[in-house]
Formats: C-alpha cells, structure tokens, sequence
C-alpha cells in the first residue's frame, strides 16, 4: 500500500476535473482514474466536498481551540438561595439560564442565571453589591434582578421571569408597522436612559435582549449583567473568542477596540437595534464574519437605513418612510465615534418621539451641538469608573450622569455636569486621595464649591442644584436638600429659567417639604408649580407629580376632601404618561386609597387599595416597593373593616420581604412595621405590638427625623400599646412627648393632634389618673367624633378609652351609652 | 469590558520594526511577526492552562494581532490585507505549537485538547491545529495557491475577495482554489460515510 502517492494524484486528478464543466467531469475522471477503482473513489468524494457549500462551513468561520466540553450538568431541582430550579431554558455565553421558583413562601416565578464563571470567595461581596445596585434599577420595561448570591463559588442571578418574543420576532409576527415599530422602540429608549441615570450601562443590546410580552410590553433583560460579573480590578483578561468579546452587527466601535464602555456604546447598541428593527436588515449585514464586523464597524459608516431597507426589508416601501428623519437619527446613534452620538438614551429617545409626532429632531443640526456633544464625552466620566467608585461608596443611583432637561441648556448642562461629575469623583478616587470620603462629605463640599466653580454659567448651575435637591433628598438630609433648592430657584429666577424649569424645581421642593412634614409650605409651593404648568403643553407627567404630592400633602394637613378631589386628577392623567411617570402614578392610587381610610370612608379605600395594588401588580414585578406599599395599604383597608386576622399575615409577609428587598431599616420596611402593629393592637398582642412599635419608631427618628408624620404616628401607637399593655409609664411619657410635638406642627383642628390627646388620656386612665383623662379625653372624643365620624379607627380608640374612664369612675350609664358606638 | 493585564505593543522596538517593515523593508516582517508571536502566544497559553471552560478561536488571534497593530497607526485598506494574512500566520503559528503542547501534555496526563469546530455537524472533537497544519502543509506541495487560500481564510478570517487580493489572484481563481483546498481538508478530517 503506497497511499502517499494516491492521495497526490487524487488531488491533481480532483482539482483538474473541477476545472472543467459539470458535463466534461465524469469522462475525464474515468479516464485518469481507469482500473484504479480506490483512486475514483476518493476524487469522487472530493468532487462531491467540493461541490457542497456547507462542507466545512465551520472551518470558514475559523477553527477552533476547545477544551473538551466538560458537559454541563442540569441542574433542575438544585437550590439556590430562596429558588429552586425548576427547568433548564437554556445557555448562553455567561451561564445557563432556568426557571424557578420561590421556596420561602412567596410563589414567584423567576429566571434563574448560573454563572459560568467562578466567583471567588474574594470578589463575592463586591459581586453582591453590585447586584444590589442593580437590584435598584427601576422601570417597567427593564427585567428586574430580583436577587443574587454565590454558593460555593457559583454566582446565580435572580431576574423577572419574562414571557416574551424576541423584539425583532415580534414585529415580524405582527406585522407592525413604522409607527408601532418607533413606539415600541422609544419605550427601550426611556428603559435604557432610566439605567444610564443608576450609571448603569447594559453593553449588549440586541434583539435577543429585548423581549416583547403578550400585551406589547418590550422587556430589556441581563442589564448590566455583563458588569456584575466582569469586576473591577479582577485579572479577567480577554476571553480569546471575538463572540464573547462582541456581538457582531450590534457592538459599538469601541468594544471592538476593546476601549472603555459607556453610555455612548448603549446609544449605538439602540441604533443598532432601531436599524435592524425598522429596516430588516443588521448594521454592516455584509460582515459575515466577526473580523469582517470588525473592520467594517470601525473602518465604515452604515449604509443610509433607507438605502439597506431597499434590500430586503420586512416592511413593504419602508425605505420611503425611513428617508429623512429615521436615517439621520440612526446615523447619528451609529456614529463611530462616540462624540458624534447623541450624549444619551434619552436624546435617542425625544428624537424618535419628535420624529413620531412630526416636530423637528435634533439630529438634523450637528453644528454646535456637535462640539459641545464631544466636550461631554471627553469629559465624561467612564461608567467603570463611575459605578466603582459607588459601589465603594455604597450607594447608587443617587448620581446622575446627564440628567438634562432643558431644551436650550441641555448641551451646556451636560458637559458641566460631566466635569463637574468628574471632579467630584477625582476628589473621591481612592487612589488619588483618602478612602474614606463618604457621599455626605462629596454632597456638602459640591454645595460649597459650585457657586464657583460655575459663576459664568447660572443656568447650569441651576441645574446641579436640581440633582443635589434629589440627592439630598434620597439620602435623608432635608436641610441640605432645602438649601439646594433655594439656590436652584434663585439662580433660576435671576437669569431666566424656563417656566417648566421652575415647576419641575418647585416640584421637587414641594416633595421634600412635604416629606419633612412641612405641609402647608408644601402645599403653597406645589400649589405654584401647578400654576407654572397650566399654559404649558406636554407636561403630563409633571402635572400628575405636582397633583399627587399636592393631594397628599393637604391629605396630611386634614383637608381630605379637596386631596381626594386632586389625587382623582391626577389619577386621571394615568392614560398619557408612559414609563417611569406611569408607574409612579400608582403613588396617587395609593395615596388615595390611604386618603379615603383617613376619611373612614373605609369601603371605597378598599376599593382604590385593590386597585392600586392591581396595577402596580400589572407593571412591577412581586417584590417591588410599589406592590408592597400596596399590599400594606391593602392589609390596612382589611384591618380598617375588622379583619386583623386577615391583616396579620399579609403584613408578616410584606415585613419579611421589604426587609430584604428594601433592608430592615428603610421607610417602606418601618411602615409595614408600624402597620403589622397596628394589627397586632386589634388583636390586643400588646407586647409584640408595643416592641414593633418602638422599633420602628426609633428606626423612623433616625431617618425621617423625630417631628416627622412616620416618627410621630409610630410613637402615638406605642403609648397606646404601652398603656393597653404594662408599661403605662413609659407610654405616658411617649404620648405626652409626641403631644408636644404634634402641637407644635400641627394645625389647631387636625385629627393627628386630637389622637395625640387620645392617647395621653387613655395613659393617665391605666395610670389612674382619672380627671386629667377626662379633662383631655372628652374634648378629644367630640372632636373626633365631628369631624371623622364615630367609626374612625382613632375615633373608636377615644370611645373605648371614654368608656374604661366611665366604667372606672362609677358612671355605667355613661359607659354604656359610649358603648353603643362602638364597633368590636 | 475591562482587559486588565493586557499585554500591549507599544516598545518601541515594535514600534522600529513595524515602521521599517510599512516603510518597504520586507525582512522587517519576520522580525516583527517574531516579537508579536511572543505577545500572542502568551495571551492564548495563560488563557488555556486557566481552568475554564474556552474556546480559542484563530480568528481571536488575528483580532488581538490586528488590534495590537492598530495601536500603532491608523491602517489603510492595503496595509489591512497584510496584516491579516501576517496575524494568520502568526494565529497558525501559535495553535500549532498549542496543539503540540498540549499533546504532549496529554502524554503526560494532561487535559486533553482538541481542535474542533462546533459547526461540523455535532462532530465531537477528533481533530487537532496540529492535524490541520500537516494535512495544510501537504497541500502546499500539491498546489500552493489553495494552501494559501485556506490558510488565510480559517486562520484569518478573510473574505474570498480579500485573500484573492492579498495573493494577488483573481477571485475566479480564488474560489476555484478555495473550494478543492476545502474539499481536500474536509476529505480528511470529517468522517468517513
């Protein structure tokens, strides 16, 4: 057996005959093969390889270096933190993916990540932090990570389980059209500028990545996954395969030149997607492989949209409807160089909503914009940076990136904010200066120097303010937050603030006022923002934000009729907001329906509370603040009609999961302590009651502040537990403090204050102190009984304070007659 | 993305020779694919012995050559279509002497490692870069033009227009040889029916 020479000639003979025509090939073949039937066999089977396209397709798309596959074991019915896995749906390049489900008592259904990659013991806090940031991210078009952790060395994510059809599939299946197509991509839009204010970048938009559920709702899923994992300062270097450094058609130059990631890489993701969506066809489709993508992505500006959807788009005479706008738009979010993008999602975003209902769009005029758009970006903070430094700092979504708002300052705004972003991180860089800097110490030294820093720029100025109002805000520190607020709105007024501009900063003052129990200054301020809005068009969303806290704030002053009146205004504007401002409108529901229990109109707030609860169930997913408040308002519209029993383990539940959802000191959890309480009162637990109660208000002291309408209900409930219990001195002492305060900050005629009486009374009565009861508790009772009528829940508790003073001062007569009103 | 502990090109002996080599100096090429084999065979050993499940692909390689390169100077379209067929060279370079390596290893009672495509149809491994480089280097007796071709193509990700043009051939020629080098390999390395 010679072989060598056979397979030479095989080749020879082969590469000749494929030379020829089709019909000349088999004669020659039998004539240089002839008698050698092994020889034609195998140039047979060449001719047959060669002829077939998909011999060898891999060995065109490169050939790889593997490791043996080490098969992935399943790993359905394993635990992992409260989940258990149910199904495997399927893997990808960070892990496999399951269904699961909750096994602490919650039903629940969630998509469960395993991570491919090990978590080392080292990295595993800095890994749950960042969940935990990301655990934050809010928006109803974004999958919500639910919870993560690592055991033994695996990191799982947990995330809201999304039934949908990837986008693209969608659209086709539908058939939608341009419009529908542009609405459902400027919902992913205001998704991704939602994330980018967390300063949270996702880095892999692509269709597979946004899914579109049933009822038309787009669900971005696995945001900032791809961080979460890839942590800073970690020796992660570049895994060798292209695909999991970059998604061909949908990476942004820069990932490919493997140079940092920020906002700008999602903008160009965006376009990417929009591209494929309205026109059919992937960015640079001719790339067909990812060293081609490569080059063409940094080498190439995208064929016009309207020029690819010519191919072979999906949508008959596309093209047309793509020319003009639609291909500027897309250029610009697929500029190469990130500095000719728009500076964020939200820019994509009112683009295509301008496009839709046909105002000009901003694509269109390069020229300043254009310089003042590369100032930002050089001057931009890099998102690793950004979120590193909060993660060590411990906080999120406090900071915001480019949060503008204006029309005309907007560019300006922005590239001050980036420096001033900047410089404010610089002084916090670990590595430049001390660690130990905290966010109080970042906020205070802004405040102290952007009057400075900023003199020539007012207007911008104006606008950081604004951001140190929220932040402020968000971290508990009201006086500070105030004092935002006054320079914002000084420097707004001196040098020409828009109207909206104004109303969006009375907004914020008007909430925080609020907050801090200021109400009437809240009212009167809220009162002026509505004022500013009136001529304006467009201003949906700050409308309904200046009616629901104006409604609430008035709810906490007493005037409950005129609150239910702007609350139903403001609910009433659910059908025009979109996003973030539609689900914050579930805040008007549930302080309606907590307005309503106020009133003792007890039925209709159950009504408003299931409501409430139904929508916030509808766009969140099961352990949202939102669904819980909801819950706990429901719970307490339970306990209001008599049904503590009902009440009880709800509000045990809701407790549980705020406390890890929210952590055990947050407002929401404090609140559904106080509620559970209240319960456990009903139930005359005494103890159990009077411990959540201090608890809860001493928690409330600390971050609300002690004159705060939380703090000072929470001590009111545990004077009464307190006292209905065995501990009368300590109540008493409670009540009379919380009496002062009240007295101090409340107006003359509001129930709260005669509450506050209530309960100081119903302690001197434990404590025998018979006629200082009676002189407090009758006028208390009266009032009570006037003005929220004898079945209010405070009402109840003076009459049956008001009978145990009868009933221990000889007068059973009396005592009976109280008792007829009562309710037990 | 964060890619710390990347090794860059930037001494400027790279620097010398590149310049030396896009200035004419075709001797300079060796020296240059010398030094940038050292940087690439480092990245794709530390990534093999990690204990990872990976896939290297040649086509990686050529990224890391090509992007290294462009650290350097903007590329034009020319320069483009020899640093591709230059990064195929060195990606070959290194899988091979990967592959010998590890087979060596494997004697020893390493992991094993195979070189395998996921898109031949299910095929589970069977076939490593050392087995491709000889049945290649065969080939390139037999007829060199589709040696070449099938060499810029897996191991560097080039169009058939763009290896066409860097063997300066015509594409007509180009596939021609392209499609009896594949069938060769395919001939070889997939199963028999």
């Amino acid at each position: 057996m010679n072989e060598a020479p056979d397979r030479a000639a095989a080749y020879g003979i082969f590469a000749a005959a494929f030379a020829l025509t089709p019909g000349e090939r088999a004669a020659f073949i039998r004539e240089r093969c002839a008698g050698r039937p092994e020889l034609e066999a195998v140039v047979l089977r060449l001719l047959a390889l060669a002829g077939q396209d998909g011999a060898l397709t891999g060995v065109l798309s490169g050939v790889a270096l593997t490791a043996p596959p080490t098969a992935e074991a399943d790993l359905s019915g394993e635990h992992f933190g409260p989940f258990r896995l149910v199904e495997l749906l399927g893997s990808g390049g960070m892990g496999a993916v399951y269904r699961a489900e909750r096994t602490d008592g919650v039903a629940q259904t969630v998509a469960v990540k395993i991570l491919r990659e090990r978590v080392s013991d080292a990295k595993s806090p800095q890994f749950r932090r960042e969940a935990s940031i990301l655990a934050r991210l809010d928006h109803p078009s974004i999958a919500r990570l639910i919870d993560a952790g690592v055991e033994d060395g695996r990191g799982w994510i947990a995330m809201e389980f999304v039934r949908g059809q990837p986008i693209t599939v969608y659209c086709a299946s539908r058939g939608l059209d341009l419009a529908a197509r542009v609405r459902l991509l400027i919902t992913v839009a205001d998704a991704v500028a939602t994330a980018h204010r967390a300063l949270i970048v996702h880095r892999d938009i692509k269709p597979s990545n946004v899914l579109v559920t049933e009822d038309g709702q787009p669900k971005l899923i696995d945001f900032g996954i791809a961080s979460a994992i890839d942590q800073p300062g970690g020796t992660r270097a570049a895994t060798l395969d292209v695909r999991a450094l970059f998604t061909p058609h949908y990476a942004a130059p820069e990932q490919v030149r493997l140079e940092p990631v920020t906002v700008a890489t999602d903008v160009f993701g965006l376009g990417a997607l929009a591209y494929r969506v309205l026109t059919g066809v992937e960015p640079h489709a001719n790339a067909s492989t990812a060293v081609a993508y490569l080059l063409a992505v940094t080498q190439e500006d995208v064929d016009r949209p309207s020029a690819a959807a010519r191919g072979g788009g999906e949508l008959p005479g596309v093209a047309r409807g793509l020319r003009g706008d639609l291909d500027c738009i897309l250029t610009t979010a697929l500029a190469r160089d990130p500095a000719e993008r728009y500076t964020g999602a939200h820019e994509l975003e009112a683009d295509l909503r301008a496009y839709l209902e046909g105002r000009p769009v901003a694509a269109h005029a390069p020229s300043v914009g254009y310089r003042l758009r590369k100032f930002v970006r050089r001057r931009a903070v890099p998102l690793g940076i950004a979120t590193t430094l909060l993660v060590a700092l411990g906080v999120a979504g406090v900071l915001y990136l480019a949060q503008e708002r204006r029309v005309a300052q907007a560019q300006a705004a922005a590239a001050r904010r980036g420096e001033f972003l900047e410089e404010l991180l610089k002084s916090a860089d670990p590595h430049q200066g001390r660690r130990d800097i905290t966010v109080a110490e970042l906020l205070d030294r802004a405040a102290s120097t952007l009057p400075q820093s900023l003199r020539d720029e007012p207007l911008a100025e104006a606008s950081m303010q604004d951001l140190l109002v929220d932040t402020n805000a968000s971290l508990g520190r009201y006086d500070q937050g105030i004092a935002a607020s006054d320079r914002e709105l000084a420097l707004l007024k001196a040098h020409g603030g828009t109207a909206l501009d104004v109303a969006r900063a009375l907004i914020s003052r008007g909430a925080l006022l609020r907050t801090h129990a200021r109400y009437r200054e809240s009212a009167d301020t809220l009162r002026q923002a509505l004022k500013l809005l009136e001529g304006l068009a467009n201003v949906a969303p700050e409308r309904e934000a200046a009616l629901h806290e104006l409604g609430g704030a008035l709810g906490n002053l007493g005037q409950e009729q005129e609150a239910d009146t702007l609350l139903r205004a403001a609910i009433a504007l659910e059908p025009q907001l979109t996003g973030k401002a539609r689900v914050e409108a579930i805040t008007a529901e549930n302080d309606l329906a907590v307005n309503l229990g106020n009133q003792g109109r007890y039925a209709e707030s159950v009504e408003v509370a299931r409501s409430a609860l139904a929508d916030a169930r509808r766009y969140l997913p099961t352990d949202h603040p939102f669904v819980l408040i909801g819950e706990g308002n429901y719970a307490m519209a339970l306990l209001n009609l008599h049904q503590p029993a009902a009440a009880e383990p709800l509000l045990r539940d809701i407790v549980a999961v705020s406390s890890r959802v929210n952590g055990p000191q947050a407002r929401d959890t404090l609140i559904a302590e106080i509620q559970l309480g209240e319960t456990l009162l009903d139930l005359r637990r005494f103890d159990e009651a009077e411990n959540r109660f201090r608890a809860a208000a001493t928690g409330l002291d600390a971050t609300e502040g002690p004159e705060t309408r939380f703090a000072t209900g929470a001590w009111n409930d545990f004077a009464l537990a307190a006292c209905g219990g065995t501990d009368a001195a300590a109540g008493l002492t409670a009540a009379q403090r919380n009496l002062g305060i009240r007295a101090r900050t409340l107006a003359a005629g509001d129930w709260h204050l005669e509450a506050a009486r209530v309960a100081v009374a119903f302690c001197e009565i434990r404590l025998g102190r018979y006629p200082e009861a009676e002189a407090l508790l009758q006028p208390a009772a009266a009032a009570l009984v006037a003005t929220r009528g004898p079945d209010f829940y405070a009402t109840q508790v003076a009459l049956k304070a008001l009978r145990e003073l009868y009933e221990h001062t000889g007068r059973p007569h009396e005592a009976e007659r109280v008792a007829a009103r009562i309710k037990d | 993305m964060r890619l710390s502990g990347h090794p860059r090109v930037t001494d400027s002996h790279t620097i010398a020779l590149f310049e030396r080599w896009s200035g004419g100096e075709t001797g300079a090429l060796d020296d240059l694919l010398t030094h940038l084999y050292r940087d690439i065979h480092l990245i794709a050993v530390r990534e093999l012995r990690g204990e990872r499940h990976l896939t290297i692909r040649p086509t990686a390689l050529v990224n890391e050559v090509y992007l290294r390169l462009t650290e350097l100077r903007e590329p034009n379209w020319r320069d483009r279509l020899h640093f591709l067929a230059m990064a195929a060279r060195v990606a070959r370079q290194v899988l091979v002497d990967e592959a010998r390596r590890r087979r060596a290893a494997k004697r020893d009672g390493g992991t094993p490692v195979t070189l395998s495509d996921e898109n031949l149809g299910g095929r589970d491994g069977g076939f490593d870069a050392l087995d491709v480089e000889t049945l290649l280097t065969e080939l390139q007796g037999l007829d060199p033009q589709a040696a070449d071709i099938v060499s810029l193509r897996v191991f560097g990700g080039l169009s058939i227009e763009e290896a066409a043009e860097a063997l300066k051939l015509s594409v007509a020629t180009a596939n021609r040889r392209w499609a009896t080098g594949k069938a060769w390999l395919a001939n070889e390395l997939l199963p028999r029916p």
